[in-house]
């Protein structure tokens, strides 16, 4: 709700979703926040289409080639994806691409109407420091679900019934598989939108996890709590979306109508 | 697939039974070296008769039955000869095994909840079975369904097509596992402990529409089962199983009257009689398979 503070020629208004004022810079937290979603938004949708792909794919193929010499290296490769802490990612890419080998110019923000490739650029390697954590995780949980689900007696059913394989895999063993993921993916890219503060942090980009990272170090309150309230609201629709599209996927959860 | 293929295996040999099993044995590898689960098992099943397989837990029936359907889990090898009216279905490719399954021999699973895929419309997944072989249109695999339904007593069959596994209750759940094996008309259906999951009304019930349906179309049946009131009730020839080894073969008369094995008789012993409530049931000899299965 609009707030104004002060009295008199000195009153401040504050327009309708008021999250008051910085106390370092007097600005208004809510436009501060406007202002650097955008970025926040580009890194956290290019990161989840980057984990999406990969996570997914990667635990497809390791449950189709079980216990394969494929299978244990990407599951080694999703350990150590786990296991990394993203800030020691981030600074160990900047300095394999950007300072030994030269692949990738020195980040820089460019906007994407003005360079469309620089722009690429510069969001890559947040992209992939932030995908690869999640993509490890997705691709070991898509292998466990498939492999559970493979094990189920209505994938008997469907090959006693004599259908072909590519079709039990692709109708019988892909949905069950794949819809608990859609339920983890929707509470991780919520909680993406609300800052990816470590990444932001280490990559220079001016997004609202960077504007957390700030206001921290500077102890500038009301920002603090806008931003947190901004991740609170995310995670909340996040999950409300997620419920709702679950009604649609899981048959069994649906409200009955008769 | 070619249709040579089809035709070769569709096609009965004069004289033939409707299907042969001799020496049929099934071997798991383990780290202990290689287990067999059925050894040498020998039985036939004519048209319109029923072979039931009795045993205990591990005694190797559905091992069986998915030699049979060529569906043994990872790593089962068959050895041995199963003739389906006089073809050979050991050591057939998957792709070969794949238009016998279903279509020629279909199954029925002991529990009816979890072999019916919880995502999808019992119609869709019968349709499906009907499409794999038969092709055709959704709007005639869907005619064929309802029909299907209607046979096994699902009332209002062309509405309930369209529910889930979860909106039936078990024993209905079960007739659509039947529909679903039946519409295809098998020549052999396997039927897997279908009443073990079910109250005895509903077996009583399942059973019966078993028997009906398998009057009416003159399909083969193998019925496995522990419990031997079911055989008795269904079968026309019985074969008892043990760890692995066929013990004894006969007609379900000669089995239930005059067994031949002592494995056989303890099994007849322990079962209580309804004159003879407290006399002290013996107990059958210690098993050697079951731990291996």
């Amino acid at each position: 709700m609009g707030r104004s503070y002060g009295e008199g020629a000195s009153a401040v208004s504050c327009a309708a979703p008021c999250l008051g004022f910085s106390f370092q810079t007097n600005e208004s937290v809510m436009d501060m926040i406007t202002a650097r979603f955008p970025v926040t938004a580009t890194v956290a949708i290019g990161a989840a289409v980057l984990w999406l792909l990969v996570g997914v794919s990667g635990g497809l193929l390791s449950a189709v080639k079980q216990g394969t010499g494929w299978d244990r290296g990407a599951m080694m490769v999703a350990l150590a994806g786990i296991s990394l802490p993203n800030y020691f990612l981030a600074l160990l890419l900047q300095y394999v691409l950007v300072v030994q080998l030269q692949i990738l110019p020195f980040p820089q923000a460019v906007p994407f109407a003005e360079d469309p490739v620089r722009w690429f650029q510069n969001y890559l390697m947040p992209w992939i420091v932030l995908a690869l954590g999640y993509a490890s995780m997705y691709a070991r949980l898509v292998r466990a679900n498939v492999i559970d689900t493979l094990g189920e007696n209505f994938m008997r059913t469907a090959r006693a019934k004599g259908l072909p394989a590519p079709l039990i895999l692709r109708r019988h063993a892909l949905r069950p598989a794949l819809t608990p993921v859609v339920t983890l993916f929707g509470m991780d890219f919520a909680g993406l939108l609300g800052g990816a503060l470590i990444t932001e942090t280490v990559f220079g980009l001016n997004g609202v996890g960077k504007l957390a990272a700030d206001s921290i170090a500077k102890n500038d309150q009301p920002v603090i709590m806008g931003v947190t309230l901004l991740a609170a609201f995310f995670v909340v629709i996040g999950n409300v979306v997620v419920d709702v599209v679950y009604t649609f996927l899981d048959p069994r959860v649906r409200v009955k109508s008769a | 697939m070619s249709p040579t293929v089809t035709r070769t295996i569709s096609l009965p040999v004069p004289g033939a039974s409707l299907l042969e099993v001799d020496d049929l044995t099934v071997t798991f590898p383990t780290t202990a070296g290689d287990v067999d689960v059925v050894r040498k098992a020998s039985f036939a099943v004519q048209h319109g008769q029923t072979l039931g397989i009795v045993g205990e837990s591990g005694s190797g029936k559905s091992m069986t039955s998915l030699a049979i359907m060529g569906l043994l889990p990872n790593g089962g090898r068959t050895t041995g000869s199963v003739r389906l009216s006089g073809h050979e279905l050991v050591g057939r490719s998957d792709r070969e095994m794949r238009r016998v399954r279903g279509d020629r021999i279909a199954m029925v699973f002991q529990d009816p909840l979890s072999s019916l895929n919880p995502y999808y419309t019992v119609g869709l997944q019968i349709e499906e079975a009907y499409r794999a072989h038969r092709g055709g249109s959704r709007k005639t695999a869907r005619a064929v369904t309802i029909e299907a339904l209607e046979r096994v007593r699902i009332a209002d069959a062309s509405r309930r097509v369209d529910h889930y596994p979860h909106q039936f209750s078990g024993g209905m759940r079960q007739r659509i596992m039947i529909a679903m094996a039946l519409c295809l008309e098998p020549d052999l259906l396997i039927a897997d402990e279908p009443t073990t999951a079910l109250d005895v009304t509903v077996q009583a019930q399942i059973l019966d529409l078993l028997s009906e349906l398998q009057r009416e179309t003159g399909t083969g049946m193998i019925f496995i089962t522990h419990d031997l009131a079911v055989v008795s009730q269904v079968a026309d020839d019985v074969l008892v199983m043990r760890g692995g080894d066929p013990v004894e073969m006969g007609s379900a008369e000669q089995i239930f009257s005059r067994p031949q094995a002592p494995y056989t008789r303890s099994l007849l012993d322990a079962l209580p009689r309804i004159d003879d409530p407290f006399s002290e049931r013996p107990t059958a000899p210690a098993t050697t398979g079951e731990g291996q299965a």
